[in-house]
């Protein structure tokens, strides 16, 4: 189930918010976890199961990591979580690859990838270490462990959240109206930039890149770009602001995912704005424990390629994804080594255009699964075709979507944030004024996404009635 | 300090019970409301709730049944419709993913063109001429957009349709009549519905006139308005409220004293009769331009009741922007038999030897002709 539908928004959530809050205290969590396995099951029936038997292993695991710290124990739990998750998400990948390394015809499994499975598999790893490192204390109630696991909000687009930072919430929470009331705004500007922006956006990226590649002119393929690159982050982080609303609408905090990326004066800030919570669990369980830099600059560029390279593949079983992780391994290692410094010397405005090229230049490596198309595009993008600097489409594209990009390129800043917060202030004393506002706008805004989610569904089968 | 904290939690009371309110709100209505089976304004029938069965649960079936089940029969579905595109408007947007939003009014579809599926069509075209032995000729007809660009939104340049105009051109081994530089002479004129898709009665008279033997003239025609409230398919995609209706006419020849009969025949039987090429019955519902010939139906055979031994027998093989047109070429045949293969199955040859066929034409819209996937069964 995907937050911006109809059955979410309208079935699912409120019979869910109206189950919690009815219950009694000491039996939410297990009410939560029921509607998170209804909440899984519904898009994927049969791996639910899967999911019920990792929670069941992980949950055993814990109890033995801390019974006496044994390394294999450890070693072997983490071995199953990465066994599940390459089987599920990478076999036919490397399947793929020695096929066509050695010219092999082995049989592909055809799996369809358990949606998910890359967060949670992800966070049951983080809970292991913890355990092991004494970072978080065991779990010894299955069914609070299998909320933090399952918990609907964070289950299918992360933030990928880490026991420790919400132990003491998952046993005890409070419930005021401050949060509650805090989640609901969250959860509606997300819900927003999902359904309202990056879905108008991916419109556009996709009319782009499902044209004649060959044929496309300059400004066509900056205008696909800009606009896939503006879809991704209100995608991500519309998705992430979603979830840490409907956290907070039931007592929990989330740690922040996204933090304006775009705003990036390098690289190396971008990824430290950048789908923040993945980025510290690499650091925490891969960079730091091969060394991190404190083995000298030889081992910390290799430690840096290791972490990208996975950080890729972790976004999809594909070498694109390995090629775009690589490649921001090479940047981070150029700025590391000289680049950072000379950033910092030049006027911001150099830094903020360095980059966000950068980073575009990154999404068309990540969008295009193929290495011609990737390599195609960027030819456009410099002018290496034939299709010359814009044509009449490009003028339409541009012309038909200029509205929504710069609501889009203003909503990818903090300015908003920054407005609202100052707003916000000056109607602090007048409580049922400020309440009144924020009603009016929230309902446009939630009217609106209802307007688009149930549209979209529209099917042109016109004129015939059998 | 306490009061602040009172100030502080009233706005957070307001947001949150106004969003409990609003979902649970939806939620609460949509229990109560009945299903509606069939959409007017999208012309489609709508998805009924889903059934309930454990294979149907394990394989997921159930859960997007249930979800298409449920933004089908959402409340103000319409009205949510509507205003999506009319934000979309206000933004600025030059089309809805469905329709371009064209000028004085028009909506223009958005249509994808099938390369491969006109080659294969063209070359069933020509199969058919090889094996029969009789006169026969195509007509496709362009769509709004091609003819009345200058109404498409600034910039807008498609290409799809020329290329496949090309590969009619090039491809089909029988005469081909090319009505587009026709229509664009009279692009000024009411010859496309700004609502529909369809081509209007006076874009089929152009059509006609170009490819008619006879001298036709407008001035022959009483022309009557039979509808002044058709909204078309391109309205359905967009429900703008801002977009006027279209009206439909008909054309009567002045001096036509002859008497039709049109007759309806699905799997050989008879399922409606009528005195003229026009079915009344639809200027009541939705659908209006089905007033034309009844909408789409497998045979339907027009005949005089006079016979006269100059005048032929014709064959239309065709989709629905032939039902406006075929009035015309009625006046001047005995007998002009129209099927559609899309829901006619039994092949041409059958039709021809029972109806002694003089000759047949081909008539289509450039889309349907490119990606209608049924037009192989005309050599069964």
């Amino acid at each position: 189930m995907v937050f911006s539908s109809i059955t979410f928004l309208f079935y699912f959530l409120p019979v869910i918010i109206g189950a919690y809050y009815l219950a009694p205290c000491k039996i939410r969590n297990l009410v939560l976890l029921a509607g998170s396995l209804f909440f899984y099951a519904w898009g994927e029936p049969v791996y639910v199961f899967l999911m019920i038997i990792s929670i069941g292993l992980n949950y055993a695991a814990g109890i033995l990591i801390d019974k006496d710290r044994n390394k294999w124990i450890l070693a072997a739990g983490v071995a199953v979580n990465i066994l599940i998750l390459g089987f599920f998400k990478y076999a036919d990948f490397l399947i793929d690859t020695v096929n066509r390394m050695f010219s092999f015809e082995l049989a592909y499994f055809e799996l369809p990838l358990p949606i998910g499975i890359s967060f949670y598999t992800f966070q049951a790893m983080s809970y292991l270490i913890d355990i092991y490192r004494r970072d978080v204390k065991v779990q010894r109630n299955v069914i609070d462990f299998a909320t933090y696991i399952a918990l609907f909000p964070q289950l299918i687009a992360g933030p990928i959240v880490r026991l420790k930072t919400i132990e003491d919430k998952l046993h005890r929470r409070e419930h005021n109206w401050e949060l509650f009331g805090s989640g609901v705004r969250r959860f509606v500007i997300g819900l927003g930039k999902k359904v309202l922006i990056a879905n108008n956006m991916g419109i556009i990226w996709d009319c782009v890149s499902k044209g004649d590649l060959t044929q496309t002119p300059v400004l066509t393929a900056w205008i696909g770009i800009a606009a896939f690159t503006l879809q991704i982050y209100f995608d991500f982080s519309g998705y992430s602001d979603m979830a840490i609303g409907l956290g907070r609408m039931f007592g929990f905090e989330f740690p922040e995912n996204f933090r304006h990326p775009y705003m990036s004066k390098s690289i190396t800030e971008f990824w430290r704005r950048w789908h923040i919570t993945l980025g510290s669990w690499f650091r925490e369980y891969v960079y730091i424990p091969l060394g991190g830099n404190r083995k000298g600059i030889r081992v910390q560029i290799i430690n840096i390629v290791i972490v990208w390279f996975l950080t890729g593949l972790w976004h999809g079983a594909s070498w694109n994804f390995a090629l775009w992780g690589l490649y921001f391994a090479v940047i981070l290692v150029l700025e590391k080594l000289f680049l950072l410094k000379l950033l910092e010397r030049i006027p911001a405005v150099f830094s903020h255009i360095y980059t966000i090229l950068l980073v575009m230049v990154s999404w068309v490596i990540f969008s295009l699964e193929d290495t011609g198309e990737i390599i195609q595009y960027l030819g456009s993008m410099t002018g290496f075709t034939s299709a010359g600097f814009a044509d009449s489409m490009s003028i339409y594209l541009l012309t038909g979507n200029l509205i929504l990009f710069l609501i889009a390129g203003i909503g990818a800043t903090s300015y908003p944030v920054k407005m609202m917060s100052k707003t916000g202030k000056l109607m602090e004393n007048r409580g049922v004024l400020k309440g009144m506002a924020e009603c009016i706008l929230m309902i446009a805004v939630l009217i609106l996404c209802t307007a688009f989610i149930t549209a979209s569904t529209y099917n042109p089968f016109l004129y015939f009635r059998f | 300090m306490n009061e602040n904290k009172n100030k502080k939690s009233v706005s957070n009371i307001l947001v949150s019970v106004a969003f409990l309110v609003f979902i649970a709100g939806f939620f609460g209505v949509s229990l109560f409301l009945e299903d509606k089976v069939f959409s007017e304004s999208e012309n489609r029938h709508l998805a009924g709730s889903p059934e309930l069965s454990l294979d149907r649960v394990a394989d997921g079936s159930f859960s997007k049944d249930f979800e298409a089940y449920v933004q089908d029969q959402f409340p103000e579905r319409d009205g949510l419709m509507s205003l999506k595109t009319t934000s979309e408007k206000a933004l600025g947007k030059k089309d809805n993913g469905l329709v371009y939003f064209g000028e004085d009014g028009y909506l223009f579809a958005l249509e994808d063109i099938d390369m491969e599926q006109l080659d294969k069509n063209i070359s069933y075209i020509n199969k058919f001429a090889e094996e029969n032995d009789i006169d026969m000729k195509i007509m496709v007809v362009p769509t709004a957009s091609e003819v009345l660009n200058d109404k498409l939104p600034e910039h807008l340049y498609l290409n799809a349709e020329k290329n496949a105009f090309d590969a009619i051109e090039k491809g089909v081994d029988i005469p081909f009549e090319d009505v587009r530089d026709e229509l664009k002479e009279h692009s000024d004129e009411y010859i496309y519905y700004r609502t529909d898709h369809h081509w209007t009665v006076l874009g089929a008279f152009y059509a006609y006139e170009s490819i008619s033997d006879r001298d036709v003239e407008l001035d022959d025609y009483e022309i009557k308005e039979v509808s002044r409230d058709f909204l078309g398919t391109n309205y359905s995609k967009a429900l703008l409220s801002t977009i006027g209706p279209d009206s439909i006419h008909r054309f009567d020849l002045e001096n036509d004293k002859a008497k039709y009969r049109m007759e309806i025949y699905d799997k050989g039987i008879v399922t409606k009769r009528f005195d003229e090429p026009y079915d009344p019955e639809y200027l009541l519902q939705k659908d209006k331009y089905s007033y034309f010939l009844s909408g789409n139906n497998p045979v339907t055979v027009i005949e005089k009741s006079k016979k006269e031994e100059t005048e032929k027998n014709t064959l239309v093989v065709k989709d629905s922007f032939a039902h406006c047109f075929i009035p015309f070429i009625a006046a001047e045949r005995n007998i002009v038999v129209a099927a559609d293969m899309r829901y006619y199955r039994n092949g041409l040859a059958e039709l021809i030897e029972e109806y002694e066929i003089d000759e047949v034409l081909f008539l289509y819209n450039i889309v349907n002709f490119s990606n209608d996937r049924n037009i192989v069964f005309i050599n069964r």
